[in-house]
């Protein structure tokens, strides 16, 4: 995690982090009921990343996307994207950041294209909201990126469900931004499509720079990304760095590395199966070393056995 | 291909919606329709209703004639009158331009002062008359129509006349008389004023006339003088006969010049005959002004040569006119009553729709603001597509209407065009905006509480205040505006959309507590193995999806109800001022006067009861007139016995002898000015001159044939002839309890009578029912509350289908659980069935209650022409149709349901619902 000190000498998360979530809460109402979503979050995402986000459901990864997004506004914190603060958008830089800043897929194909508009003027529409001229060019140019140029003038109900996402992922690059969040885009595909989808998405940021957070459940997805972030209970809580290591025969093997996260507090999520392991409830002892903090249950002797 | 722009895209998404974009715009065209057409309807009815009254009116009422007493001297030359038909021409040029237009004819008239004849014929005069176009009128059975030669007989000018067999008859002369020239020497009649120079001459009969077949042209103005002799009464008991005879105009200088010396005054009327058909409605209130106007010129402006005296106007087209108007805004009154409920459903349907089709547009609403679509450029973008469907839908009906029904009035029909599109229009992007402003998540968006959001709550608490406010305004203050108040139609709009407010009201209060019932219902349902109540009821007690439909049902039940409620009272209101007037089923009168004695019908076949009657004016201590009537109380009880106009007259009444005499008093009646008479007050009336002395036996509101607005006294007609045997009261009413078969011969019995009327309580019910008023009222009611049940039926659609999507993702998930279809229909049917019969008991109820509360407020009354009150109904025929499209309005919706959930695929909807 990289840390800045400002003027005052207090550390600040994030210095020069393309995506940075600050102790970011979010708490919203169903019926008389409180749901705490996020629960002071900290992100970092470099520029030209691409990270995945992994959660149980109910762990706010949705949450966490749509206020990247812009369609939501964090009850606490901070969240700044591209050096948007979002906690301090009016409404008019909102659907400017929507337009410019961030692109979305979803991962129900009906959500990301209107069934009226034929592939290419879907992905014209987003150019046309920022009332840009002669989109036409630009949306080949990109139907071509994501290799579907030949299928321009086809409406949604006749392409396939990879098809539709290359699309969407065409549409969400329409204006340029340079971050992506993509919301379960493999969902609803067959694990050759995801992996095409995938690739693509690699392309994207490999051709384009841009910074792309995914969202997702699938296990696969650790492959294909740098940094896996996971969240629990609304916090961040492990990080794994992937990386890949060519082995003697030419291929590769992935090398993924787990962190717990570590927040502002000083605070630190242990993994449940080490928890559940060793019994830890309610307090746990702590001993300092030279280069490490112990971690002992409550009832273990002063040798930490 | 060229880029996409904004109107591409509005015209993809329409072609893609082309279901709800092809219903929207038939509840738009329906709607503007239905808007544009009312008013013009409606005038045209009006304007159909004023020719025909002015039309049924009588000549001389509809006309206007200027008289005057003065002296105007020949024209020299062959056209004698020439100068005096001048005079009407300039009077006429003196009207206000407004009745000069009105003017379809001309005539006048020139009387002479009353002569006597010198061989007396007791209290018979004689009177010269010049009148226009007499020669064509009448038919000569003798002889033929006078000329203008005037001799010289005995010392006096003869001049040649003319008269009818009735004049005949009344100066004692018969046929041969008038065949053998005979003369009648005349002097002037001292107590005519006019006659102050006349000197003595004579007329010599040449033609004797029998009136024409019908007397009811035009052109007689309704004076029938020269047909019949003129009674004038100087006393209760005596009046002279005035008899006209008819000279020719070129006898006008003679008399003039040489029937007295100096020329003596004579009396000159003008006459203007109104044409009804050049009556314009929306010009009636600047005629009705100018009339007015007109009648405060004339008193005091003479209208021939010579101020001898002033001018006198008579002309009943004003009362007319007002009478029209009063009439007319009394029927507005209950037409925009009956109206705004209607308004309101359609306006419920129009916001049904648009939310409907904002519901279609929630993802692309969503996809849009997430691509950075900001709400001006979402608003836009649907404001230019709700316009491309409503503009051409509501400029189409506009045009239709004018096309159905030409002519004026314009700006209604463009106003109701533009409120019509210009509120589904507004309504739509408003439900656009509304869930564009949800943001680019949409429906995630969480509701925000057990009763709904604060603004939701204050909206129904508001609008159930305004409902009850209204009420009791309504019924205070009656919902017409004071002529004063009124700029427009003189209504108060907020006051008369009470029916509909509280039609939404009830609606709103029955989808709160409507959980609550079937929850209650749920728990009795559930000790029961069927699975199928108690689900529907569960859903319906724990969701709150009926609600919509709920309000709607209700509104338009208790909308439907009020009106036929309304419906009911004015045909029960006019059968009831039918008996109240006529007091029977046929009663004979005579105009002014009283039936010959001896006079019977009672061997007619069809008549089954006879009672007669005798009617006079009475005059109380504190100089109140009474309306006085003394019956045969048994006689009148076989008579109206069983009909409704059985007045449960006391037995005291049939008393044959009585002092004081037994009466029946109307309420608040103070014949001494102080407290009203109790039964057992005794009080004294002064009746033909003399004083008597009544006891009071009851007091009643109304009693048959007797004013309902002023006070009266019915006794005993023997007991009056009892106690004041000297006192001659003749029978001026025959009640008649008889078959509509007796009417003819009832009619012919009638006509042998001078001024003898029948009149006959079934023509006057007919003749009520069917005037053009009534059946405009009615017939507007009856579109007011057929709109109310289309539109009500509209709004259950469009509502059912904004909620088709969560209700098919429902209908998919109890299928896979092993709900069959028909379980699924059942499902359907109790959730809509239960409220349909809360719908209609609240709504009937509701209803007739609040149209009890307000009925006197609303101008019903006003509309028949009568104070009489009646007490409100409803009949059950009107009832049974309002449950009829109810439950039609309710099969509709599950029609609807049914057939969306039988084309349910479970995996496509749960996969949907999972989103």
């Amino acid at each position: 995690m990289t840390e800045a000190l400002s003027a005052g000498g207090r550390a600040r998360i994030g210095g020069a982090a393309h995506i940075e979530c600050d102790g970011l809460v979010h708490i919203y109402k169903v019926a008389d009921l409180e749901v705490v979503a996020l629960q002071g979050l900290d992100l970092l995402v470099q520029a030209h990343e691409v990270i995945a986000v992994v959660g149980a459901s109910g762990s706010g990864k949705s949450t966490l996307l749509d206020i990247l997004a812009g369609s939501k506004t964090p009850s606490a914190g901070r969240a700044v994207v591209n050096g948007n603060d979002l906690t301090r958008m009016g409404r008019r830089e909102r659907t400017r950041y929507r337009r410019r800043v961030v692109g979305f897929v979803w991962q129900q194909t009906q959500r990301n294209l209107l069934p009226y508009l034929a592939a290419i003027e879907n992905v014209e529409l987003p150019m046309v909201l920022d009332g840009r001229s002669r989109t036409r060019p630009r949306a080949m140019v990109l139907l071509h990126l994501v290799g579907i140029a030949e299928r321009a003038d086809a409406r949604p109900d006749r392409l396939s469900g990879g098809e539709q996402q290359r699309v969407a992922l065409a549409v969400a690059l329409a204006n340029s931004p340079p971050v992506i969040l993509a919301d379960e885009p493999t969902g609803e595909l067959d694990s050759r499509t995801s992996a095409e989808i995938f690739g693509l998405l690699r392309q994207v940021n490999a051709e384009l720079g841009t910074t792309i957070m995914i969202v997702t459940h699938d296990a696969l997805v650790s492959e294909e990304v740098g940094r896996t972030v996971s969240i629990r209970d609304g916090r961040t809580s492990t990080e794994t760095v992937h990386r890949r290591e060519e082995v003697t025969d030419g291929g590769y093997r992935i090398i993924s590395e787990e962190f717990a996260m570590l927040d502002r507090a000083g605070r630190l999520q242990l993994p449940r199966s080490h928890i559940e392991r060793l019994a830890l409830a309610r307090r746990v002892r702590l001993r300092l070393e030279e280069d490490h903090v112990g971690v002992w249950p409550d009832d273990a002797g002063d040798d930490g056995r | 291909m060229p880029s996409v722009d904004w109107l591409a895209l509005g015209l993809a998404r329409l072609r893609d919606e082309r279901a709800a974009s092809a219903a929207f715009l038939l509840v738009v065209f329906v709607t503007s329709l239905l808007f544009a057409l009312s008013p013009r309807l409606y005038e045209r009815a009006r304007e159909e209703a004023l020719t025909t009254e002015l039309a049924d009116a009588r000549s001389s009422d509809r006309g206007i004639e200027l008289s005057q007493e003065t002296r105007i001297a020949p024209a020299p030359g062959d056209a004698p009158t020439e100068l005096i038909a001048e005079a009407g021409r300039q009077a006429e040029l003196r009207l206000p331009g407004s009745v000069r237009g009105l003017i379809a004819g001309r005539s006048f008239i020139v009387e002479s002062p009353r002569w006597l004849p010198v061989e007396r014929i007791l209290l018979t005069t004689v009177i010269l008359r010049i009148e226009q176009g007499t020669t064509d009128r009448v038919r000569y059975v003798v002889g033929g129509p006078p000329t203008g030669q005037v001799e010289m007989g005995s010392g006096a000018a003869v001049f040649q006349a003319a008269l009818s067999v009735s004049a005949a008859a009344a100066l004692g002369l018969t046929a041969d008389d008038i065949e053998a020239g005979a003369v009648m020497q005349l002097e002037r009649d001292t107590s005519d004023p006019l006659a102050v120079s006349a000197v003595p001459i004579a007329v010599r009969f040449t033609g004797l006339f029998e009136p024409p077949v019908s007397l009811v042209e035009d052109e007689w103005f309704d004076d029938l003088s020269i047909i019949r002799p003129r009674i004038r009464r100087f006393s209760a008991e005596d009046s002279f006969t005035d008899v006209v005879v008819v000279i020719s105009p070129e006898a006008y200088p003679a008399l003039f010049a040489e029937a007295a010396d100096p020329p003596f005054r004579m009396r000159f009327a003008w006459r203007y005959h109104i044409d009804p058909a050049r009556l314009e409605i929306d010009r009636l209130p600047q005629i009705a002004a100018d009339v007015r106007r007109m009648e405060g010129l004339y008193r005091d402006r003479a209208v021939g040569p010579g101020t001898e005296s002033m001018a006198a106007l008579q002309s009943r087209l004003l009362v007319l006119i007002e009478r029209h108007i009063e009439r007319w805004r009394s029927a507005d009154l209950v037409l925009v009553t009956a109206g705004t409920g209607p308004v309101g459903l359609a306006a419920i349907s129009l916001g049904s729709f648009a939310v409907l089709i904002a519901t279609r547009r929630e993802r692309s609403l969503a996809t849009a603001r997430a691509r950075g679509a900001s709400m001006a450029q979402v608003v836009g973008a649907s404001l230019v597509e709700t316009l491309v469907l409503a503009v051409p839908a509501s400029l189409l009906a506009g045009a239709f209407s004018l096309w159905l029904v030409q002519g004026p009035p314009w700006e209604p029909t463009a106003t109701a065009v533009a409120l019509s599109g210009g509120l589904a229009v507004a309504m739509v992007i408003g439900a656009v905006a509304v869930r564009a402003r949800s943001g680019p998540r949409g429906p995630d968006a969480p509701r925000s509480g057990r009763w709904g959001s604060y603004r939701r709550v204050s909206f129904e608490v508001a609008i159930v205040a305004v409902a009850l406010g209204g009420t009791l305004l309504l019924q205070g203050r009656g919902v017409g505006r004071s002529p004063e108040q009124a700029t427009g139609p003189g209504v108060d709009i907020l006051l008369a959309a009470t029916p509909g407010f509280c039609g939404l009201a009830a609606g709103l209060v029955a989808s709160r507590l409507y959980p609550i019932l079937a929850g209650l219902i749920g728990r009795v349902t559930n000790g029961r193995r069927d699975l199928v109540p108690a689900l529907a009821l569960r859903r319906a007690s724990r969701e709150g999806r009926t609600g919509p439909v709920l309000v709607v049902l209700v509104a338009a039940a208790m909308i439907g109800t009020f009106s036929a409620a309304m419906a009911a009272h004015l045909e029960r209101s006019t059968l009831a001022v039918a008996w109240h007037d006529v007091g029977a089923s046929h009663r004979m009168t005579v105009g002014g006067g009283a039936l010959p004695t001896g006079f019977d019908v009672s061997g007619i076949s069809g008549v089954e009861a006879v009672a007669p009657a005798h009617r006079a004016d009475a005059v109380s201590q504190n100089r109140t007139r009474f309306e006085f009537l003394a019956i045969d109380a048994m006689a009148l009880k076989q008579v109206i016995g069983g009909t409704p106009a059985d007045a449960a007259i006391p037995t005291a009444l049939a008393a044959s002898t009585a002092d004081p005499l037994p009466a029946i008093i109307s309420n608040e009646a103070s014949p001494s000015g102080g407290e009203p008479i109790a039964p057992g007050d005794v009080f004294p009336l002064t009746v033909a001159g003399r004083p008597i002395m009544f006891v009071a036996v009851t007091t009643r509101e109304t009693f048959a044939t007797l004013p309902v607005d002023g006070p009266f006294v019915v006794t005993s007609l023997a007991a009056f002839r009892a106690l004041e045997p000297d006192l001659e009261l003749p029978v001026t009413d025959l009640f008649v309890r008889a078959a509509d078969s007796a009417t003819g011969a009832l009619r012919d019995a009638a006509s042998t009578v001078d001024e003898g009327r029948l009149e006959v309580r079934s023509e006057q019910t007919n003749g009520m029912l069917f005037a053009p008023i009534m059946v405009a009222v009615l017939a507007g009611i009856a579109a007011s509350a057929l709109a109310a049940g289309l539109y009500a039926a509209l709004a259950v659609a469009a509502a059912i289908g904004a909620a088709g999507r969560g209700r098919m993702t429902e209908a998919a998930q109890l299928r896979t659980l092993g709900l069959s279809r028909r379980e699924s229909l059942g499902l359907a049917v109790i959730e809509h069935l239960i409220p349909t019969l809360v719908a209609f008991t609240l709504g009937t109820v509701g209803g007739a209650g609040l149209f009890a509360l307000v009925q006197s407020s609303i101008g019903l009354q006003q509309v028949i022409g009568s104070t009489l009150e009646v007490a409100s109904t409803l009949r059950w025929e009107y009832v049974l149709l309002l449950l009829a499209a109810l439950v039609g309005v309710a099969s509709g919706g599950i029609t609807v349901a049914a057939v969306a959930e039988r084309r349910v695929r479970p995996t496509t909807e749960i996969r949907r619902g999972l989103e």
